[in-house]
């Protein structure tokens, strides 16, 4: 019988099945510590130490990453506080605050939860320090966990935690990769710092929600060709399920990881590429939304006012309005997106304008 | 160095725990100001899985009184890291429990919050039909929190209580 549940059923199952769904729903007796509308909070009858805790999110949700950004963001400012709280009632020196993502970190239990542990000198805990550091790291990494953070930064509304150098990253073209060796150029760690393309730059202007899943452009037109049309049972379900179609725009390798752990989700997803599925759908999106009119207004309909603070507030638009108006308009006629926004309109003659517009505001 | 910020600095370490490992330390203690750089953490382990083809992966923030650090590590199996605990006896849970809650009850809810009461004389009110202006004696209330040693104060006077 369980071979013919849907994914949306299997995940129904999973939750009806969750222990610390049935804590929530009162079902099972816990030692509550907090509860609000999202989170509930109970000491753990398996401590690591006295007044161990654990906090979830009430939703079932598997895997810390999972969790919608608002919430998460919630999740951990009111971890940040039952740290404070955990520390005053158990006198500690200290609170480890512990998350396991996946299996092999650790994680024992189907629904993503925070462990805060209240520490002190002696307690046997010391792996929690993480101070045995031996393995060398590969620095080449650091650029794209550099841009990441930026991204984060911006997005969350924070440039002044941002110094502008690395807000504004030179516009250089992206090398695009082999044709023999696709998969190296995957694979490889990048040697240099990624730069955002200007059709990275239009998906800023355009979706100003984060996706730190958001593949090099690289990547993607070489996965998109891998791309063939999911069979009809798989494309039901993706029909009758926007949370998986959101799930696999989001995060198509967790939905990878799903795939090779299930059986059931092994021979719905066969033969399909979930990389290429994940950007074939985020494609179909926006152009569903371009159809309904929800992108964003073109340059040419907005007043001279509007546009200027919409470049304001572009980190990525400003600079190359600012400082490479030219490579601008090259990139313009090859890009689609970019092509739509800026119809109509002289870069030089924006450019001029918005560098006397930042004169005028003194911020130039 | 990946990026240093008033609110924290991010580094990849030269050598780590595992092979992909970011360490955030914190500058700040404030509740948002780690919430922020949590999820800045949740995104950094996000590429880590991505980038490194982790298996999973561990964060794990040490917080003090003062600021803290938080690591990100990329997980695989058979990495040679073992950060899993051995339960220890739940003890006296209840009293811990009542102890927790009483720290607790007042998280995401205006901290501390008590009322102060300041006198202000010769306050104008209102003018009279003659043109004089009334002067008055007025209360205003005042809404502040405890400071951080008042409460450690007290909390260090509770606990001295047999």
């Amino acid at each position: 019988m369980a071979d013919d549940m849907t994914p949306e059923q299997i995940a129904e199952l999973q939750k009806k099945n969750c222990i610390f769904c049935k804590i929530i729903a009162g079902e099972i007796e816990s030692k509550k510590v907090f509860e609000d509308d999202n989170f509930l909070a109970i000491l753990d009858i398996r401590p690591a130490a006295p007044g161990h805790t654990i906090v979830m999110p009430k939703d079932h949700i598997p895997l810390l990453p999972l969790l919608p950004e608002e919430k998460m963001i919630a999740l951990f400012s009111i971890t940040a506080e039952l740290a404070s709280a955990l520390q005053d009632a158990m006198i500690s020196q200290k609170i480890t605050v512990f998350i396991a993502s996946g299996y092999v970190a650790g994680q024992q239990a189907p629904h993503a939860m925070i462990h805060l542990i209240p520490r002190d000198k002696g307690d046997g805990l010391d792996a929690l320090d993480v101070d045995k550091l031996t393995i060398a790291q590969q620095q080449e990494l650091a650029p794209l966990f550099q841009q990441a953070t930026t991204q984060v930064l911006l997005h969350r509304k924070r440039p002044d935690l941002v110094k502008e150098e690395t807000m504004l990253p030179s516009p250089k073209p992206v090398e695009q990769p082999s044709r023999e060796e696709p998969q190296q150029a995957r694979q490889e760690p990048p040697q240099t710092a990624p730069i955002e393309t200007p059709e990275q730059r239009t998906q800023t202007i355009t979706q100003p929600t984060y996706t730190p899943q958001q593949s090099p452009v690289e990547e993607q037109q070489e996965e998109t060709k891998e791309f063939e049309e999911p069979s009809d049972a798989l494309q039901e379900v993706l029909t009758m399920s926007p949370d998986l179609r959101n799930l696999i725009i989001a995060q198509p390798d967790l939905v990878s990881e799903y795939v090779k752990k299930s059986p059931k989700l092994a021979k719905l997803f066969e033969g399909v590429n979930i990389r290429a599925l994940s950007l074939a759908l985020q494609k179909q999106r926006s152009e569903k939304e371009e159809k309904s009119g929800q992108q964003q207004k073109p340059a040419a309909a907005m007043s001279e006012h509007e546009l200027f603070q919409f470049i304001d507030i572009n980190e990525g638009l400003r600079a190359w309005i600012l400082d490479h108006p030219d490579e601008l308009t090259a990139n313009i006629t090859q890009n689609p997106k970019l092509a739509s926004f800026f119809a109509n309109i002289d870069i030089k003659e924006l450019s001029k304008r918005y560098r006397s517009y930042r004169q005028t505001k003194g911020d130039a | 160095m990946i990026i240093s910020t008033p609110l924290f600095d991010e580094e990849l370490l030269e050598k780590g725990a595992t092979s992909g490992h970011i360490r955030f330390t914190l500058k700040s203690r404030k509740p948002e100001d780690i919430a922020l750089v949590g999820f800045c953490a949740n995104v950094a382990s996000s590429l880590l899985f991505e980038r490194m083809q982790a298996q999973g992966s561990n964060i794990i923030m040490n917080l003090t009184r003062e600021g803290g650090t938080i690591d990100v590590l990329a997980r695989r199996e058979n990495d040679g890291l073992d950060l899993l605990w051995t339960p220890k006896d739940p003890g006296a849970i209840n009293e811990v429990q009542e102890r927790i809650k009483n720290k607790t009850f007042m998280i995401g809810k205006d901290r501390g919050a008590q009322k102060s009461v300041e006198q202000q004389d010769n306050v104008i009110i209102g003018q009279s039909t003659n043109g004089n202006k009334i002067h008055a004696k007025v209360t205003i209330e005042k809404t502040e929190g405890l400071s951080e040693e008042e409460e450690d104060y007290l909390v260090k006077q509770l606990h001295r209580i047999p």
